[in-house]
């Protein structure tokens, strides 16, 4: 059996959905969380049942990515055969809004069970009778489930069941809808606009009578004060200070400043842990397994490599938790009204600024986030300018790299100095992207109207779990994506360096006497690295980076950053690992600190850090990035052109900071 | 009058809005014409409106709020 999931923006559709496939998925209190169809499967007396849960619309008729892809779904599904059961989530705080496409959905003629999601305990009698209304109107089966506690869930599970066996019947097989249907695959005709409102000014029109035996008052009988209404004050109460012209603006400005201490000063003590177990894991694998190969690859090339990924966990965690309390608590689209007019000289929406502040965390479902963005041109200036948002991939390269210009106890004022130097890159990243929007909006043609009208959810405390889930499942994904490359990375970089192919690394590998004593250990190590094929593929780019104060090391570090920046700490750990024999478990930014040129000076000197931390602030390297905006502009011409620009800038402006600043 | 003239915390009736996708969008939502609205607030610098009705509030741009015309309804 297959089920598919479909309502309005933000009714309880993907707690439903989460209630039923216990797969975890991302609930957020403003609209289009849901930015593609989500698939999951759930068993009915051990039948295993599918189920897709879909973007959240108001009607059939789309106007953003997001809604064409639900819209596309439902209309695919009126030409199957044996159409899967829809079921349509009606909020029952505002069946006003639901009900329309509830009416459409029933026109199409799809088996359809309407489901009334309610998040506090009520009693019903009033809303059963009214049910019982509806189902003699619609001649289709109502159920109230509590989507988010779980409450009516096996009730509707048995109504699955029964519906299972029911003939689908189209039920207004001369409906206007059938037309409706045809014109929305049309939208764009000026013409199919005024069809398309008078069929929805139609369908309204009968829900009028709907609307008005909705027992409203149900509510306030039952409690002595309306909840609706409460939360309906509460909300006034606190937009008025949160949206308020002067005290909306510092507040926001404050909160962005609250994320970025908190991702440096609180999460310093996990880390310094984190960071403590690596080492006594890499002391641990060489004191008690067997002196081989495999136990120097795991101790020297996979530990400090994944060390250095894990390391960032609690900054990410603390990032996604802010963004997490944004979005459940319905602030996120407040800060879209405040925002909205400040973006638009650049090209952007206030409907841009959610996807942006998500490229803080991560560009990929910040680049999928933008899909609620109705306007194609706001939308392609926006994807293209999210990746110099500040991600957390670039955390571990700032972090290490701002480690080596200053200690950790400096301070200006009562601010560590390290944190406002991280915030200073923050801001760079954000004039970066917003100084590109400008040239692209001035460059690009212009598109078609841009429109921008979103429903303001009630204020709602965020839930415990839903935040809890969403860091876990940003962290993880974080540490296994970026962990299996890591771990291949590690893993090519230890038998890179291992492997050579001039006279002076056989000389090494075959313990030539003769040759290996003129040097010191540490100096022979260094010899072997530099003469294996990763020191000689990072000799190879050398010239090209020499100008910008890199050396081969880096030059390594630098390659193999172009699939996923935050490569650069792990290559780093392991070339470092390396090079000291792997008897020097220091942490990676003292050994790159005691780093020295052959003229005694420091390699890491302020030029060369601040030029890598331009290059890194700049540079377009994510594959994965690369990957999603291929697939969202269906094609290579944008991302080719966004990893040109990008990588070409760094290039030189990183070139452009070392030779002032040496 | 148009909306972007409307007074704030009145009682408003939409009269006419002159453009369709516009006014799908606010069917969608409850805000067809005659229906009641409030305008709530705007944000600095010419930003989107706040409008709201008994059971919904929205966010529009000043540009949208011009294609809708109202009317003050008296105190009720």
């Amino acid at each position: 059996m297959k089920v598919v999931l479909a309502g309005n923006p933000n009714c309880g559709k993907t707690s439903l959905f989460n209630r039923f496939t216990g797969m975890n998925q991302k609930v957020g209190n403003y609209p289009g969380i849901t930015v593609s169809k989500r698939e999951g499967s759930f068993t009915i007396d051990g039948e295993t049942c599918s189920i897709a849960d879909l973007p959240g619309i108001y009607s059939l008729y789309a106007g953003s990515e997001d809604e064409k892809i639900a819209v596309n779904a439902i209309l695919d599904l009126q030409k199957l055969e044996n159409p899967p059961i829809t079921l349509c989530i009606i909020d029952i705080q505002s069946p006003h809004k639901n009900l329309l496409l509830l009416s459409q959905l029933i026109e199409l003629g799809l088996p359809i069970i309407g489901v009334f999601n309610y998040r506090k305990k009520t009693t019903t009698s009033e809303i059963s009778d009214w049910i019982k209304r509806l189902e003699a109107k619609y001649n289709i089966p109502f159920l109230a489930v509590n989507a988010n506690s779980g409450e009516g869930l096996y009730a509707l599970k048995e109504e699955l069941k029964n519906s299972k066996d029911k003939e689908t019947v189209n039920r207004y097989p001369n409906s206007k809808i059938a037309e409706f249907a045809e014109w929305i695959k049309q939208a764009n005709n000026s013409a199919a606009g005024s069809h398309i409102l008078k069929i929805t000014k139609d369908l309204r029109a009968r829900l009028e009578e709907v609307d008005s035996s909705f027992p409203s008052k149900t509510f306030g009988a039952e409690h002595k004060q309306n909840s609706t209404e409460q939360t309906h004050s509460k909300t006034s109460y606190l937009d008025n200070l949160l949206m308020h012209h002067i005290w909306g603006y510092v507040i926001f400005g404050v909160s962005l400043i609250v994320i970025f201490q908190a991702v440096f000063a609180w999460s310093a003590h996990p880390m310094e842990w984190i960071e403590e177990g690596f080492g006594l894991l890499s002391v641990c694998t060489h004191a008690y397994l067997p002196v081989n190969f495999y136990t120097n690859a795991i101790s020297n090339g996979i530990i400090p490599g994944l060390a250095g990924i894990v390391v960032f966990v609690p900054q990410i965690s603390f990032l996604f938790l802010f963004i997490a309390l944004f979005e459940e608590s319905g602030y996120m689209t407040r800060v879209v009204y405040l925002m909205d007019r400040l973006v638009k000289p650049f090209g952007l929406s206030g409907r841009s600024v959610v996807p942006l502040i998500s490229g803080y965390a991560c560009a990929i479902p910040a680049i999928m986030a933008t899909r609620t963005i109705k306007n194609p041109r706001e939308k392609l200036i926006t994807m293209l300018v999210i990746p110099f948002m500040t991600c957390s991939a670039r955390i571990p390269v700032y972090t290490t790299l701002i480690a080596l210009m200053m200690s950790s106890e400096a301070s200006v004022g009562v601010f560590n100095a390290q944190g406002l130097v991280l915030f200073a890159l923050y801001l760079f990243g954000a004039f970066m992207s917003f100084f590109t929007a400008l040239i692209a909006h001035k460059v690009m043609k212009r598109g078609g109207r841009s429109m921008l009208i979103m429903e303001l959810p009630n204020y709602k405390m965020p839930s415990f779990n839903n935040v809890v889930l969403t860091i876990y499942e940003k962290s993880k994904s974080f540490v296994f994506q970026a962990g299996k490359i890591i771990i291949l990375v590690s893993i090519a970089l230890y038998l890179m360096s291992n492997i050579g192919f001039n006279d002076t690394f056989e000389k090494i590998d075959n313990n030539d006497t003769e040759f290996v004593n003129q040097f010191k250990p540490n100096e022979l190590a260094q010899l072997k690295l530099e003469n294996s094929i990763i020191g000689q593929l990072g000799k190879f780019i050398e010239p090209a980076i020499r100008p910008l104060g890199y050396d081969w090391k880096i030059g390594i570090s630098l390659i193999t950053s172009f699939a996923a920046r935050e490569v650069f700490v792990g290559t780093m750990s392991t070339i470092y690992a390396l090079e000291d024999a792997g008897d020097d478990t220091s942490s990676i930014v003292h050994k790159m600190q005691s780093d020295k040129n052959p003229d005694g000076t420091a390699k890491y000197s302020l030029a060369v850090v601040l030029s890598l931390l331009v290059f890194y602030a700049l540079a377009m390297q994510c594959l994965s990035t690369i990957a999603v905006m291929y697939k969202e502009t269906s094609g290579w011409k944008w991302p080719s052109i966004q990893f040109v620009v990008s990588t070409g800038s760094a290039y030189l402006l990183a070139l452009l900071v070392y030779q002032l600043m040496s | 009058m148009k909306l972007t003239q409307a007074p704030y915390s009145k009682r408003l009736l939409v009269t006419q809005i002159s453009d369709a996708t516009l006014e799908i969008k606010l069917l969608e939502l409850g805000f067809g014409i005659n229906s009641e609205c409030n305008l709530l607030r705007q944000a600095p610098f010419n930003g989107p409106y706040t409008l709201n009705n008994e059971k919904t509030q929205i966010i529009l741009r000043s540009e949208d709020a011009n294609r809708i015309e109202v009317s003050i309804l008296p105190r009720g």
